[in-house]
């Protein structure tokens, strides 16, 4: 930002300082007091018109009482209660279910009987599983008499 | 009311591993004699179905009961002179099969050796549903054992 020695009278005139003449010559001669006086005067131009306050005219003011009395004397929403127990017990209800989900493993039927693992002691001896046409899941070891004789 | 619908959940949905778990179990001795059809002995008439893929025509009772599980213990059913079977119930998947550990032990030729485990299988037993472990040589035929977990 340019800068002049001038601007602190500058600013003091701008704000209502009395009038000083040398100042205004000076301005009128130097671009960067000019620039910055121009500057303030529309900032201040700005802030005028942020700052407009809105105001009732007589005309206005008993249709503003009206609106104020209908939000006073609207009456009171009866059912607002019924709706947060509805919502309530909804959310308790997803809850449940959720957790319930989780902890059942959710609504997956009961499946078929299964072989986690299998295995013998027996030299020579071998395992195998099955499931019979009948559904029947079945072990078998197949093993040598010599095991038991 | 969340607080009851978690407690409620929960309580339904846990799975029932510390319960005891009601076990039928049939130990029957197969055999090729001929028959047709094929003969079962008195008792033996609910296996019919879990025995039926079997090359054998005759099934003879070794043992037949119900026994009472107690969960993560080893529970010992005597077969015969030289199978013993030892049940172990683990704990309940999420599907509702019980997990169970099925041993059968072979005795000693010699009564200075030690017992031989012949199968050792960890089954997922679903609930009403019959399965089998067999092949273990007898002096005739082979031993057949038929597991059922209650309902």
């Amino acid at each position: 930002m340019n800068s002049c020695r001038w601007m602190k009278r500058v600013e003091a005139c701008f704000d209502g300082a009395p009038a000083d003449p040398a100042v205004e010559r000076h301005t009128a001669a130097c671009p960067v007091c000019a620039a910055h006086l121009e500057a303030l005067r529309r900032m201040r131009a700005g802030v005028a018109a942020v700052a407009v306050r809105e105001s009732v005219t007589d005309a206005q003011f008993p249709a503003f009482m009206r609106g104020i009395r209908e939000g006073i004397e609207r009456p009171e929403r009866h059912h607002t209660g019924f709706w947060a127990v509805l919502s309530l017990t909804a959310a308790a209800l997803i809850v449940a279910v959720a957790t319930f989900a989780v902890f059942s493993g959710g609504t997956a039927p009961v499946r078929a009987t299964e072989v986690e693992s299998m295995s013998t002691d027996l030299q020579g001896a071998k395992v195998d599983t099955y499931r019979s046409e009948e559904g029947v899941t079945t072990v078998w070891i197949t093993m040598s008499k010599d095991d038991v004789e | 009311m969340i607080l009851a619908g978690l407690i409620a959940a929960i309580a339904l949905g846990a799975p029932a591993g510390e319960e005891p778990v009601s076990m039928s179990v049939w130990a029957v001795q197969a055999t090729q004699e001929g028959h047709s059809p094929k003969q079962f002995e008195a008792g033996l008439e609910s296996i019919r179905g879990a025995v039926a893929d079997l090359p054998f025509d005759t099934y003879r009772k070794v043992q037949a009961l119900t026994q009472t599980l107690p969960a993560g213990q080893e529970t010992r059913v005597a077969i015969d002179a030289r199978y013993t079977l030892f049940l172990k119930p683990l704990d309940t998947d999420p599907e509702g099969r019980i997990r169970l550990e099925v041993r059968v032990e072979l005795a000693p030729k010699a009564p200075q050796d030690k017992p031989v485990t012949a199968l050792s299988t960890r089954l997922a037993l679903a609930p009403g549903k019959q399965a089998k472990v067999g092949g273990f040589k007898l002096e005739q035929g082979e031993l057949v054992i038929v597991l059922s977990p209650g309902k």
